[in-house]
């Protein structure tokens, strides 16, 4: 393909790597939310779990610990992006531990 | 040159026949269409009102309305892009504009691979035979401005990979460029009607033999056949991806078509041969001399009698100046080295100089697109 022009579409070059990422990312997540759309219309169709199931579920204790987690660790993935380069080894061992725990990966 | 869905493709076929991307390749490329849709359509006109609302956007308005001259480049378009191009609104519709463009083919070429052998069954099927011809010739030297040239960043160019006109005709058409809003082409245009209403300005009923240089595939061809049934057609291009495509296209629409491997400029017909050429967004394809060339080309097969209708973008004189920068904007970022160059121009006169009549020029859509300049061989 063509290089890119070398003047920046926005204010700074960074600025559009940024836009580029975003970009990129707002794809995978129509890509994910599409096929989720998709698989609710499996379920439907095959008797397994209707839409209004999906909407009207209740988590339980469990489950809604599992969502807290899962939310808390998603919500510090992004909005804590900035502040990356102050992880330690340590910071990193507990979100590894945390997720090992959640899914039993590794035993 | 260009190549989009036949929409008719769909309709003909059997829905089983044709080859379905993964979820996540036709997921991916609607959200282009979507990204597309939004940038033209929502950021656009939001910059467009920033510009004019803007003191030296309404000074350049003004200007223009006084000063623009029949052909050349306008001394205010500098000015006017320089002012578009201070609101953020309008830096993040062009970047959209940009990776859109070039995730089309970026995503498009990824999501056939993941269906390859479905879109190879379909591009290979045997299809219904016609008394349609396709004639190649892999020594018909490539003029310099074409040579290299990844028209509207497209990998490759045209004849860069294997599967573009599947490409084109069942994934980046049908979910990418049928929201318009791209290049000339605007916000919500349908591109297949554009095409009927081009052919449309063809003024007589009775053409015998139509003649369609830069054709690509059979697009435009198609609709010539649906205006003008019992009509001869031919079309010629320099790639001989897209006369495959176009000759693939036609059969399995069962219309007799003719495609010929040749450059527009010395297509090699008798003179006088054809009463009807028509000629759908190639002349921005070349330098204006090579257009002229083409011009020059149609009036000589045309027989006394016949008539010459082109689709081009539109001038930078017939358009607003917010319009002309969108415009010059492809040049430098679509990959559309002569874009500036034929909004420059002027074909009415280009078509006077080679001895048509009866020249006229208007546009048929909204900011000057389609726009039409057709004339007439006298008899």
């Amino acid at each position: 393909m063509p290089h890119y022009p070398k003047k920046p579409y926005l204010a700074d070059e960074r600025f559009d790597q940024l836009a580029r990422m975003m970009f990129q990312l707002l794809s995978e997540v129509w890509v994910m939310r599409d096929r989720m759309v998709v698989m609710e219309e499996l379920l439907r169709r095959k008797g397994v779990a209707s839409s209004a199931e999906i909407d009207g579920f209740v988590p339980d204790a469990d489950l809604e610990k599992r969502l807290e987690s899962l939310r808390n660790e998603m919500v510090e993935t992004v909005l804590g992006a900035p502040l990356r380069s102050e992880e330690t080894v340590a910071t990193l061992v507990a979100r590894g531990r945390a997720a090992r725990e959640r899914t039993g990966a590794g035993d | 040159m260009t190549f989009l869905a036949p929409s008719s493709i769909q309709q003909l076929d059997q829905p089983e026949a044709l080859p379905s991307l993964s979820q996540r390749g036709r997921a991916a490329m609607q959200f282009l269409g979507s990204a597309q849709r939004y940038s033209s359509s929502k950021l656009r006109p939001v910059a467009r009102a920033e510009f004019e609302s803007d003191p030296q956007g309404r000074a350049v308005i003004a200007e223009a309305a006084v000063a623009t001259p029949p052909s050349g480049k306008p001394a205010w378009l500098a000015k006017a892009r320089r002012i578009a191009e201070k609101s953020p609104n309008y830096q993040m519709e062009r970047f959209l504009q940009r990776i859109v463009a070039e995730e089309v083919f970026l995503r498009g070429v990824q999501s056939v691979e993941e269906a390859r052998p479905a879109f190879e069954r379909y591009a290979n099927a045997p299809l219904p035979a016609t008394a349609g011809t396709l004639e190649l010739d892999p020594a018909l030297p490539v003029p310099d401005y074409y040579d290299g040239v990844e028209w509207h960043l497209q990998i490759g160019g045209w004849d860069g990979y294997d599967l573009y006109g599947p490409m084109f005709a069942l994934v980046a058409g049908p979910h990418v460029f049928r929201h318009g809003g791209y290049a000339a082409v605007g916000a919500g245009d349908d591109i297949i009607a554009q095409r009927m209403g081009f052919v449309r300005q063809l003024p007589r009923s009775d053409y015998k033999r139509v003649y369609e240089p830069g054709c690509g595939g059979f697009s435009t061809l198609a609709c010539v056949h649906r205006v003008f049934p019992d009509a001869e057609l031919v079309g010629s291009d320099l790639s001989p991806t897209l006369l495959n495509m176009g000759h693939a296209t036609a059969r399995r629409l069962g219309v007799t078509a003719h495609f010929k491997q040749r450059d527009c400029r010395d297509t090699r017909e008798p003179n006088g041969s054809f009463d009807a050429v028509v000629m759908y967004a190639l002349l921005h394809e070349m330098p204006p001399k090579d257009a002229v060339a083409t011009i020059r080309e149609a009036f000589r097969i045309l027989a006394p009698g016949g008539d010459l209708v082109i689709s081009d973008p539109p001038p930078f004189r017939a358009v607003d100046p917010f319009q002309a920068v969108v415009l010059e904007w492809d040049t430098a970022n679509r990959e559309e080295p002569f874009f500036t160059a034929a909004g420059s121009a002027n074909w009415s006169d280009a078509l006077r100089e080679a001895g048509f009549t009866d020249v006229s020029e208007y546009a048929i859509g909204q900011h000057g697109y389609p726009w039409i300049t057709r004339g007439h061989k006298s008899g």
